[in-house]
């Protein structure tokens, strides 16, 4: 009995939650291309009918792909092949704010990290010829846009953070969070 | 020549390459799970074309968003018009942005930059 008041209470504790955080979105789950294909279906709808530019949306949509598209390449799979993750989507008045969560090997950990540090630096020109850069030396072959989507996840956005908590020997949890201003964007 | 058309889907473009109707595009979305296994087709189409193309070559793209993994097929498709050696071929790109959407304009300027050629901007 008591553990059905404790799921009454979640429930009504992630509403609550999800309301005074402004999402448009949440999701967890094992994601796959499928499901990325209908997350990106609402978020379009969603945006659409608020008033924000065409740029605004196209970035915020380009984003969530990248992220989640991420999560299905490099996330670390469970015991029996899923891979859990984690998307919220916040709206206010002048932000998007894009959350992405997911499980990485720890001994990926080290080498991610030093990426998106290296990302962190970069002027929005440096990120363009740093994409031009690798697009240049990129083979069709290669399944994953060899680095491309997180150069392209910082070009489209005015701020990336992230972190890693460590869960056990073998894997730590990845966040990341896109913070995407619209008003810094042209309106038309 | 055979036409090649390929319908959209979720996440992947609609594709019409029609010599006979001088008719080649590309619009849509393009985010599929495995880049290559969708554009291996369309550029193996592409390579015998530039081998028999005669006649002048206006490719359109008309992209509303698309993935990291789709700028190498893009610019590979771009690069091996490029190459065709029969300059009656003479090859032109529309490239076609959601009125107000620079980023996809700045893409296009992109690849104009990395094939070299001057692209045509339109926007919808």
């Amino acid at each position: 009995m008591s553990k059905l008041i404790d799921g009454h209470q979640l429930a009504y504790d992630w509403f609550v939650l999800s309301e005074k955080s402004n999402l448009i979105l949440s999701f967890k789950g094992d994601f796959n291309q499928d499901l990325i294909t209908v997350l990106l279906s609402i978020t379009e709808k969603k945006s659409n009918s608020a008033d924000n530019t065409d740029m605004a949306t196209t970035r915020l949509l380009t984003v969530i792909m990248e992220c989640l598209q991420n999560i299905c390449k490099h996330a670390l799979p469970t015991e029996n092949g899923f891979k859990p993750g984690l998307i919220l989507v916040s709206q206010t008045d002048d932000l998007y704010t894009v959350r992405v969560g997911n499980l990485m090997s720890n001994s990926e950990v080290e080498s991610l990290t030093k990426e998106l540090k290296d990302l962190q630096k970069l002027s929005k020109d440096e990120l363009k010829s740093r994409h031009k850069e690798v697009l240049s030396k990129t083979e069709l072959s290669s399944k994953s846009g060899a680095g491309l989507g997180l150069i392209g996840v910082f070009r489209k956005t005015d701020k990336v953070d992230f972190d890693f908590k460590k869960i056990d020997d073998l894997s730590s949890f990845f966040n990341l969070t896109a913070e995407i201003s619209v008003n810094s964007l042209e309106k038309k | 020549m055979d036409i090649l058309k390929i319908k959209p889907t979720n996440d992947t473009p609609a594709i019409t390459l029609d010599p006979e109707n001088n008719i080649f595009e590309i619009s849509g979305k393009s985010y599929p799970e495995d880049t290559k296994d969708f554009y291996s087709p369309v550029l193996k189409w592409i390579e015998e074309y530039a081998n028999e193309c005669k006649t002048e070559t206006s490719i359109s793209f008309k992209l509303t968003y698309f993935n990291s993994s789709s700028y190498k097929p893009i610019l590979d498709i771009l690069n091996k018009l490029k190459e065709v050696k029969n300059h009656q071929c003479n090859f032109k790109v529309q490239w076609h942005y959601k009125e107000g959407d620079l980023d996809m304009k700045e893409a296009g300027e992109e690849f104009s930059e990395l094939v070299e050629v001057p692209f045509t901007f339109h926007s919808f």
